[in-house]
């Protein structure tokens, strides 16, 4: 099979064959990239420290398992976002999955918005990008990682489908389920008196 | 060829994040933008998603851990003695 990432599996094998400079130079560049989606996920800057450690630590006692499937970043994502969840359960919290669809209630038999629906444009948009920022942190897990992958790392839908082990279809879902969450939270900011 | 059919207000919130992605067919995403023309709830609704779709894709600025280069020599150190202790644990 060919590698769909020839240069990854190049700096994979050289790492493989002990070279530490190019894992530091890996790590050197994706670090910060990595320590943000854990920081992200796990609201807790000492624990996300810790996942990061061993995430980078299980990238390199796995290396030499890298095909070039998937870039090694989607790969060591996929690493870390293991490490991660295992730390949200070792804290006895729930990952709160959602795939419920709360607009449902917003339109008629026909799918016509409710004749009672306001959408009023936002006008504060100083306050916007905090405002959002405050309602991703309020996403349940499986919308916050694949919304922080796919838009704020700017990964591939493919590979974000990959690191989340889901099938592109229900991705593709679970991105519309936040982006909607997201909006709705944001609107009811964006009208509550400041 | 059948005129495309128009989507309700429902399909077109449905569609959005397909349709800021540039997934839709060339056929739903006319029809969509047909229906975008007649509904001025689904054109807000539609700015807001512009906008929300807009500032989730403005990258935070990263921020390591002070000591991480010092945490990551050590993890490579770490893995290095293992290698030639021939002790290699599971990844996961």
């Amino acid at each position: 099979m060919n590698a769909a990432h020839p240069d990854d599996l190049a700096l994979a094998q050289q790492i493989g064959a002990g070279d530490e400079a190019a894992a530091a130079t890996f790590f050197t560049n994706h670090g910060g990239e990595l320590f943000g989606f854990a920081r992200k996920m796990l609201s807790d800057v000492n624990a996300a420290e810790d996942v990061l450690q061993e995430a980078m630590l299980g990238v390199l006692r796995s290396i030499k398992k890298y095909d070039g499937r998937v870039s090694l970043r989607a790969w060591s994502f996929a690493i870390l976002r293991h490490k991660v969840v295992d730390q949200i359960r070792k804290q006895s919290r729930d990952l709160l999955v959602s795939t419920a669809d709360p607009e449902l209630e917003n339109y008629d038999n026909s799918g016509s918005w409710n004749a009672n629906q306001s959408i009023e444009p936002w006008d504060k948009q100083a306050e916007l990008l905090d405002i959002v920022r405050y309602c991703l942190e309020q996403l349940p897990h499986n919308q916050r990682e694949a919304l922080h992958l796919r838009a704020i790392e700017g990964m591939p839908a493919l590979e974000v489908a990959e690191v989340l082990e889901m099938s592109y279809s229900n991705l593709r879902q679970t991105l519309h389920r936040g982006r909607q969450s997201v909006r709705r939270c944001t609107d009811q900011h964006m009208g509550a008196d400041s | 060829m059948n005129e495309p059919q128009m989507p309700s207000c429902q399909n077109v919130s449905d569609a959005l994040s397909d349709y800021l992605e540039g997934y839709l067919s060339d056929r739903s995403r006319i029809s969509l933008e047909q229906h975008l023309e007649m509904c001025p709830l689904c054109l807000v609704y539609l700015d807001h998603f512009r906008q929300i779709y807009h500032v989730t894709g403005k990258p935070e600025p990263e921020q390591l851990p002070e000591d991480f280069t010092d945490v990551m020599g050590k993890v490579i150190r770490a893995w290095r003695e293992e290698q030639d202790s021939g002790n290699q644990p599971d990844a996961d």
